[in-house]
């Protein structure tokens, strides 16, 4: 009970500084996703398998905000949860190492994607033309971006994990032998 | 599983099944979003003013030399306000000044900042219905009620490509339709080729539908022609940053 409060609280949390404060400080043309983040970070932590009910709830929170068509994040954080699952088992994907450099390219790459699906499914696939034609544009808007993205991504997994252990929310697995 | 049962979602798109969940979630979302917006607006204002020191002077410069052309300005302006009340008097048309406003505070904008829409926190109890223009100080337009629930609503801005509204320019009269274009912001479209329009003029709603006549939409930056050559085409530029709203007035009706 203690972890699902504590979990909603966060993702709540998130939800709200995505609407109301990220338009002001976390790039305006192109704001940083604190909720998409907090879903990487959290797989990463918990697993897929472990985390799909909890980006399922993120990706309704999101829905909900954004007046989009319920189930258009759910669909975004969802597969995008998975990937990162995927990619974490087959390459061992840690923060160390080479890991890192891999989880800061997904991270990029994660902003870049969820910003097409977002722009195709609000605008239409001719804003990606738009899009293709102000690339020069763009790549310094997309940039600052991922940075931020990558700071927060970050952030919220050094924070997720102290949380975790502060409220001692991982349940530990006592090896059997028989 | 997952996928396919959202898929499914997304493609039927049961809007209006969803509506009474987004209801009671923007009530309680809505405290804190109002907080957390009202925060955020302060500090970015506070940031704003330490990072424009520097500009101030050439600014205040600027501005001394506005300031005189103004006073010329509204010297002229003011003999003509005078001749269009009177003009106003013989056509019966309601004052400009005299809108039944409903003000309202921003609580959330467009997330992923293509100034799609905003939201604010009056909704269906307050009077507010679908399609009720949208303005700030004393008539700028920034856009239409597109979604209304009880205690709070969604702003279509004009930057939206779905939003569509009839205006003219105000020095030539030329007409036209003001919509929002991804990567652009607000384009006039369907301006007849014999018509003329400059840089620099002013655009101005023509009065259709909810939306009343002569509210500032924006000023002309660029005139080219529309792509299949029929037609003239003028991106404008407005003169609100919609990334600093914090208070926009709903015309409910004209008193």
């Amino acid at each position: 009970m203690k972890k699902k409060v504590i979990y909603l609280f966060i993702i709540f949390t998130a939800t709200i500084l995505q609407t109301s404060s990220a338009v002001f400080f976390l790039n305006h043309n192109w704001p940083a996703d604190i909720i998409l983040m907090l879903v990487l970070a959290w797989t990463l932590i918990d697993g897929f398998e472990e985390f799909l009910p909890w980006a399922i709830v993120a990706g309704l929170f999101y829905d909900l905000a954004y007046f989009s068509p319920i189930g258009t994040h759910i669909l975004i954080l969802a597969v995008l949860s998975y990937c990162l699952s995927f990619f974490s088992k087959r390459f061992s994907l840690e923060i160390r190492g080479t890991g890192l450099l891999l989880v800061m390219a997904f991270v990029v790459g994660t902003t870049l994607g969820s910003r097409i699906i977002t722009v195709a499914l609000e605008f239409g696939v001719d804003a990606l033309k738009t899009d293709l034609e102000n690339f020069r544009i763009l790549i310094g808007v997309f940039l600052s971006s991922a940075l931020l993205n990558l700071v927060i991504f970050f952030g919220l997994y050094f924070m997720i994990r102290k949380i975790e252990k502060f409220f001692r929310l991982k349940q530990k697995r006592v090896p059997i032998d028989i | 599983m997952v996928v396919a049962i959202f898929g499914l979602l997304v493609f039927f798109n049961p809007q209006n099944f969803f509506n009474p969940l987004r209801n009671v979630f923007g009530k309680m979302i809505y405290p804190f979003q109002f907080f957390t917006y009202s925060v955020s607006y302060k500090f970015s204002d506070i940031g704003d003013f330490l990072f424009s020191i520097g500009q101030l002077k050439e600014e205040n410069g600027k501005m001394i030399k506005e300031k005189q052309e103004l006073l010329s300005e509204n010297a002229r302006l003011r003999d003509m306000e005078r001749e269009n009340v009177f003009l106003r008097e013989q056509l019966n048309l309601i004052p400009r000044e005299n809108f039944d406003l409903e003000a309202a505070s921003v609580i959330s904008q467009d997330l992923q900042g293509t100034g799609n829409w905003i939201e604010t926190n009056r909704g269906a109890d307050d009077g507010v219905r679908d399609g009720m223009a949208v303005i700030i100080s004393k008539g700028i337009l920034i856009g239409k009620v597109q979604q209304v629930f009880s205690g709070h609503s969604r702003i279509m801005l004009l930057s939206n490509p779905r939003s569509a509204v009839g205006v003219a320019v105000t020095q030539t009269g030329a007409k036209g339709i003001v919509k929002g274009e991804y990567g652009l912001g607000m384009i006039v479209d369907s301006i007849l080729q014999s018509d003329s329009v400059s840089i620099g003029n002013e655009v101005v709603t023509t009065g259709t539908g909810d939306t009343p006549r002569g509210l500032l939409v924006g000023i002309v930056q660029q005139v080219r022609p529309s792509s299949d050559h029929l037609f003239q085409q003028a991106i404008i530029s407005s003169p609100v940053d919609i990334s600093k709203l914090e208070t926009v007035f709903i015309i409910k009706s004209g008193k």
